[in-house]
């Protein structure tokens, strides 16, 4: 299968392969004369946002449903400025040092799903279209995405940014030795740019955790309800009606084998009685008013808690958001 | 087709012998082989080495006295299922199953349904984990490290351990 990059993602390797080698030369920072490779984290202009998850779906069974608990969450647009800005502030403080690193912008690789509530996938799939095209897979651009590259960094770079000699990869390397106290007379920040980044945006030992539990709670819980549970059982004999056997929407996409690549027709007509049979039963709205009904509970009980992490979010965000405008 | 990454291997390290529990593709009955991470399909392409740690037991049972006593399975980028996934090579249908490897409690288990907890020890590609093949139903987000952390390792919430069945780059 054809790998397929985008002009966004051509650009950022063309821009890290011009890489990262420390324009310091063993002088101390120089004054604006000197030509510098402009922060790609700073352009998120430069990202193909075609492919982002849209906050809350405008297509398909699950058009416009936006669950409760969804005020509470980390988007995936939050995610990419908070990353954007992270870098921003790590290249301003490399520049303070003489060493300039062009970090890739964030927003590359977007999931299928805006938040933990995975709306358009939450109770199965619910966008007749996208099944017609691509069975239960999602389309090819947000399908074998490549990832994003860091620069290789050099020694130097390594100890400014991190504080530590290394930068651990893997659970089983070891643990890196910290780095000197200073660069060229200069006092490297506890945690290195990196560290002071996490310090200047307020970003350091955040929890969302708790959202998540909520989230994942009222799903299981809504599922188990009756009126959900009779409109499974419906859903379930239309799909019988249509020659599958099949006990839940959780099931149905392994009717049929999916192979990687394009996907069958079997899949295809699957996925379209999926949906079908949905619709004829309502379960999407159903059981998003049951999970609805469960979320406004949670959020009575734990209240001041998901109130607390909410403003963190907000703040962490105008601040990511004021950073990247320096 | 795009060539198979080799796992990097462990250096001088905490862990017990990490570098003999590398398994690699062991066939079940033919046609059917299994692996400890997506990257040792061989046409799947992962542009790094695999990041995303898979472990069987939660954080606190993972480890012991500095070792991991868990097994764990190494994912890269999107993996649609945890069970598996196949491929038509000519007339034959190739079938790779996710296994743990061998280093520990749950070891050569298959990885689908079956985690308790998720590092992500990559400086840069955050990550969703999803109850449900096929990226449906309750996710949970696992950011990337920062530059100067250890990876970072969540606990799946209660929904998703031992009810993990998919992720995605997020």
């Amino acid at each position: 299968m054809p790998v397929r990059r985008t002009a966004a993602a051509i650009a950022v390797v063309a821009a890290t392969a011009a890489l990262i080698t420390s324009c310091s030369a063993g002088k101390p920072r120089s004054t604006a004369a000197e030509p510098q490779t402009r922060p790609v984290a700073n352009s998120s202009s430069s990202v193909d946002k075609s492919n982002w998850p849209e906050a809350t779906p405008t297509a398909g069974l699950a058009k416009g449903l936006s669950l409760p608990l969804e005020a509470y969450m980390e988007t995936y647009q939050d995610t990419v400025t908070l990353d954007d800005a992270e870098r921003h502030v790590e290249t301003q403080c490399l520049a303070d040092y003489g060493l300039h690193v062009s970090f890739p912008p964030a927003g590359q690789t977007p999931p299928p799903s805006a938040d933990d509530s995975n709306m358009p996938r939450r109770y199965g799939i619910t966008d007749r279209a996208l099944a017609e095209k691509y069975g239960y897979g999602l389309p090819d651009a947000v399908q074998h995405q490549e990832g994003t590259k860091m620069p290789e960094l050099t020694k130097d770079q390594i100890e400014v940014l991190t504080g530590r000699t290394s930068i651990r990869n893997s659970p089983a390397d070891p643990a890196p030795e910290k780095a000197p106290s200073t660069y060229q007379g200069k006092a490297i920040h506890k945690d290195g740019c990196a560290g002071w980044a996490d310090d200047q945006l307020g970003t350091r030992d955040m929890d969302f955790s708790l959202v998540s539990q909520l989230d994942g709670e009222s799903l299981t819980q809504s599922q188990q309800t009756p009126a959900v549970q009779n409109a499974i059982a419906a859903w379930s004999t239309c799909m019988k009606g249509d020659g599958y056997t099949v006990d839940s929407p959780y099931h149905a996409d392994q009717i049929v084998p999916h192979t990687d690549g394009s996907p069958s027709k079997e899949e295809i007509a699957v996925a379209v009685a999926d949906i079908d049979c949905k619709k004829s039963t309502d379960l999407v709205k159903i059981w998003f008013t049951e999970d609805s009904r469960i979320q406004e509970q949670q959020i009575k009980d734990h209240q001041s808690a998901l109130d607390a992490l909410r403003t963190r979010r907000t703040q962490v965000v105008g601040s990511a958001q004021k950073a990247l405008k320096d | 087709m795009k060539h198979v990454r080799m796992r990097v291997k462990a250096s001088a390290t905490v862990l017990a012998a990490t570098a003999a529990l590398l398994v690699t593709a062991v066939p079940a009955h033919a046609g059917t082989f299994k692996v400890t991470s997506n990257c040792d399909v061989p046409w799947v392409s992962c542009s790094d080495e695999p990041e995303l740690w898979e472990m069987y037991n939660s954080k606190a049972l993972s480890t012991s006295g500095g070792s991991y006593t868990t097994s764990w399975a190494e994912f890269w980028g999107d993996v649609y299922d945890y069970d598996g996934t196949s491929e038509y090579q000519g007339s034959t249908l190739e079938t790779y199953r996710y296994i743990f490897n061998s280093n520990g409690s749950g070891a050569a288990q298959y990885v689908k349904n079956n985690a308790g907890s998720m590092q992500n020890c990559s400086e840069v590609n955050n990550y969703r984990v999803y109850f449900n093949s096929g990226y449906g139903g309750h996710s949970q987000y696992i950011p990337h490290r920062d530059a100067y952390a250890d990876c970072v390792w969540y606990d799946l919430d209660s929904t998703l351990k031992n009810n993990e069945a998919s992720q995605h780059f997020a």
